[in-house]
């Protein structure tokens, strides 16, 4: 099984958005009060960075060097909806990122071709992925005496529909770049949903 | 935690640590488009107001401030 350019581009895609979630995470990380939320959101920021290491270390042991690349996945949010102006919003914006990520890694991961190597990589930080949902979400619960309830379902809500179009535009951009896409819509539609 | 006091002269200290820019150059009357064209340093800028000054700004009401006394204003309306 040998990587092609489509892997080097894609594998170049997930190493620059998470130098970029590393880039952003580090800000918010700097000027947030000392505390629970603090340390989660430090950790998160190293996360990203260590992610990026994978990838890079991932594309070497295929053989290839990252290429050069800036544009991340999360600058589509940033283009539809503006930047996120407070904490309970960039909470917001970060669940709904999350979520999309472990969907968008399933993907790849369901793939049989999947080279090995690049599995091994997905799964590793599959497990830090689903750490950040669980504080994140459990960062909104609290947030919602603060920022009120209903304010924070409306941000997420908000941000998930901007997520569906921002991924939709990735997928008719670049799609004919991951066939793991293609052969995961034909295999939801051959299987009966289970509910 | 004990919330300071919305002055100026706080803003600007703040702005000029997360923006680094001089402190001392900094007037109300300056637009905050203008302070830099990093969109995410003016969200960090934003957020460490807030966490400063314990009040909330939203996206939009960030995005329809223009100056640095305008976003005086709106802090000390929260407050």
């Amino acid at each position: 099984m040998t990587a092609d350019d489509n892997d080097r581009w894609l594998l170049s895609y997930y190493r620059v958005s998470e130098i970029n979630g590393a880039l952003f995470f580090g800000r918010v990380a700097r000027i947030m009060r000392p505390g629970y939320l603090q340390s989660q959101v430090t950790h998160h920021f190293a996360d990203e960075a260590a992610h990026s290491s994978y990838w890079t270390s991932c594309m070497e042991d295929l053989g290839f060097y990252p290429e050069k690349q800036r544009a991340a996945y999360q600058d589509r949010y940033f283009t539809a909806l503006g930047v996120p102006a407070n904490l309970m919003e960039v909470m917001a914006i970060t669940l709904v990122f999350e979520k999309r990520v472990i969907g968008h890694y399933r993907r790849h991961l369901a793939h049989p071709d999947t080279h090995p190597r690049i599995r091994q990589t997905i799964e590793r930080i599959m497990l830090d992925e689903r750490r950040h949902v669980k504080y994140v979400r459990e960062a909104l619960d609290e947030m919602g005496a603060r920022y009120g309830a209903e304010f924070v379902s409306r941000t997420l809500e908000r941000y998930e529909e901007a997520d569906e179009n921002a991924y939709g535009g990735f997928v008719s951009e670049f799609g004919e770049r991951m066939t793991f896409l293609e052969s995961a819509v034909e295999l939801a539609a051959r299987t009966p949903t289970a509910g | 935690m004990s919330t300071s006091a919305v002055t100026f002269d706080a803003i600007a200290e703040h702005v000029a640590r997360v923006l680094q820019v001089p402190k001392e150059q900094l007037r109300p009357e300056d637009l905050i488009s203008e302070l830099s064209t990093d969109s995410l340093e003016l969200v960090e800028m934003a957020i460490d107001l807030q966490e400063e000054f314990d009040v909330i700004i939203t996206q939009e009401e960030f995005a329809g401030i223009r100056t640095l006394g305008e976003l005086q204003s709106l802090l000390r309306s929260r407050q």
